[in-house]
């Protein structure tokens, strides 16, 4: 153990707070993944009224909802969806964006012009606004809230990708394997494509984190994951009326939140610091611009 | 001539987004049980039986002259409801501003000074909680502590906007939740500005004849360095009208965001429509300005 933490060490050249990062995340896939088999899902949601509003406890650490149902239990399960929606709308824009970027920085003038025009005009939505639409409009399911904050989330990674594959387009390997005849495709797969990697890995670590706010914000808006599963946004707002008498319900999903997104921040900070040394003094992930 | 550019752009997303996604709106918005007689009586009257191409260009014109539709609920013009909530929402923003750049500009000076310190630690942990945390929840928290337990803040709300002192005793709470989101983010660009700036050659020459190390570092390092706090307000104009949207939800004031989220439950789509189109407006006024703002700000710049 104490060997490992040295090893991390040197790995993340002594900052210790990416490590604490990188370890409260794994922490919190692990308890996301084990949730069913410490708790059953009719368990978290079956209301149970006479145990209502109790404060927390031993029985109940982080005590009762409205509707007598254990905050802790519904915090384990709203992790899952967290994370999944997290993941799969990380994933969404990292791909979508990424070819997008790939089309605007290696294809001709003409066609960067079209999709950076496109890019840009979806930055200028605010991106909680263009979230919202999307699911206003096609309605809130788990999968349309993943089309909507994986849009909403893609013209990051379309910029990031486009400005590297102008700098790799330029390079001598770049050069060398087109002048030994490799087409477009195999220059992007094999050339490009590997050499964005890094980034494109810190931007997903970050991009996770503001994923994760805006399903939460979607969720405190009425427009999340469906219910009866539990999402950490919805918590928060069903326990909003209740503030006076019991504020845990509003509280702890919000610490949940907290911890989750500091965590991936640092986290991608510090894999960022070791895999893409070119950019210092890192401005983390941000959530809605 | 770009901007006119991204606000066609803008029209055309949004059009696309409220017209081509899956369902029918006069459906969805008489719901499963309209008689048909009904349901083409509203498609007439929303002009949704005209072909799409016919229906954009009316869009187009009447967007053009100002006209945003009537609200589906109340039948008033759309852009009545948009100016009535609209002080509201700029309040806020305006306010949230001002914190964000009273908080944000010293604490960025003084990690940048006392750089590695143990405050340019803290400060660092206070900006990521700022940059990266839930703006609604620290809402929430913040009414828990100034409401509930405290009472110094009306619980929900915004005044009359005409009064001023009592606008600002309702808007002190959400502008400082809404600012220090932001200020997190201008604490850091702060500090890493003025870092680079006081490693510039005419820093070092200004300090080597003799200027006190008040004037070298405050008058000519940190003149410089506040160049990208433009920028930065600028490329975040976004992020935060997108965060007025939530926090007037959390303190229940009624602006734009308010109206919108209220017209999303309703389904009262020309108000969406009308609403998504306004915010994306300011997003990109907002940038032109922040442009334009540069030939003042540093005279290297030219257009």
């Amino acid at each position: 153990m104490a060997g490992l933490l040295r090893r991390l060490d040197r790995t993340f050249k002594g900052n210790r707070l990416a490590i604490l990062g990188m370890v409260v995340t794994i922490v919190i896939v692990l308890l996301a993944v084990l949730a069913p088999a410490i708790v059953s899902f009719d368990d978290v949601t079956r209301p149970v009224v006479r145990e209502k509003f109790q404060p927390p406890s031993t029985e109940h650490i982080f005590g009762t909802d409205n509707l007598g149902r254990d905050v802790f239990n519904q915090l384990l399960w709203g992790s899952r969806t967290s994370l999944m929606i997290g993941l799969a709308g990380s994933l969404f824009s990292a791909v979508f964006g990424t070819a997008l970027g790939v089309i605007a920085g290696y294809g001709n003038r003409k066609l960067d012009l079209a999709v950076s025009y496109v890019i840009d005009l979806l930055m200028s939505f605010p991106l909680l606004l263009l979230a919202l639409l999307i699911v206003a409009m096609i309605g809130p399911s788990n999968l349309n809230i993943v089309i909507a904050v994986g849009i909403a989330g893609l013209p990051r990674y379309a910029r990031l990708m486009r400005a590297l594959v102008m700098q790799l387009r330029s390079t001598e390997f770049v050069t060398a394997a087109r002048s030994l005849g490799s087409g477009t495709l195999r220059v992007v797969l094999k050339h490009i494509l590997p050499n964005a990697f890094a980034p494109i890995l810190v931007l997903l670590t970050l991009g996770l984190a503001s994923v994760i706010i805006v399903e939460a914000s979607l969720s405190f808006l009425g427009l999340g994951p469906p219910p009866p599963s539990p999402t950490w946004g919805r918590l928060i707002a069903e326990g909003q009326p209740y503030l006076r008498n019991a504020w845990w319900i509003s509280v702890f999903p919000g610490i949940a939140i907290l911890t989750t997104v500091i965590s991936l921040n640092l986290f991608g900070d510090g894999l960022r610091d070791i895999l893409d040394p070119r950019t210092k003094n890192s401005i983390s992930a941000r959530k809605g611009e | 001539m770009l901007m006119i550019a991204a606000l066609f752009g803008v029209a055309i997303t949004i059009f696309l987004i409220m017209r081509l996604l899956p369902g029918d709106l006069a459906q969805l918005i008489l719901g499963e049980f309209a008689t048909p007689e009904a349901l083409a009586q509203l498609r007439a009257s929303l002009g949704l039986d005209q072909p799409l191409w016919r229906q954009f260009i009316d869009y187009l014109g009447n967007v053009a002259t100002g006209d945003l539709g009537r609200s589906l609920m109340t039948r008033r013009p759309v852009i009545e409801d948009v100016a009535h909530a609209f002080p509201f929402t700029l309040q806020l923003a305006f306010g949230s501003l001002i914190v964000a750049i009273l908080v944000g500009v010293p604490i960025g000076i003084i990690s940048a000074l006392k750089r590695n310190s143990l405050i340019d630690r803290g400060a660092m942990i206070f900006a990521l909680l700022g940059v990266a945390g839930p703006d609604f929840w620290y809402g929430i928290i913040a009414l828990l502590i100034f409401s509930v337990w405290l009472d110094w803040y009306p619980i929900l709300g915004a005044g009359l906007v005409e009064n001023s002192f009592e606008a600002l005793k309702y808007l002190w709470l959400p502008a400082s939740i809404l600012g220090f989101s932001m200020a997190g983010l201008i604490a850091r660009m702060t500090r890493s500005s003025l870092l680079e700036e006081l490693e510039q050659d005419y820093t070092r020459t200004a300090k080597a004849k003799g200027l006190t190390y008040w004037t070298s570092t405050i008058k000519h390092a940190l003149r410089n360095a506040l160049i990208p706090l433009v920028t930065v307000i600028g490329g975040n104009a976004g992020r935060l009208l997108g965060g007025t949207i939530i926090i007037e939800v959390t303190f229940v004031r009624p602006g734009l965001g308010q109206l919108l989220m209220q017209s999303i439950m309703q389904r009262d789509y020309p108000v969406i429509q009308g609403l998504s189109l306004f915010f994306a407006t300011m997003v990109i006024l907002v940038n032109v300005i922040i442009d334009l703002s540069y030939q003042f700000l540093d005279p290297r710049i030219e257009y």
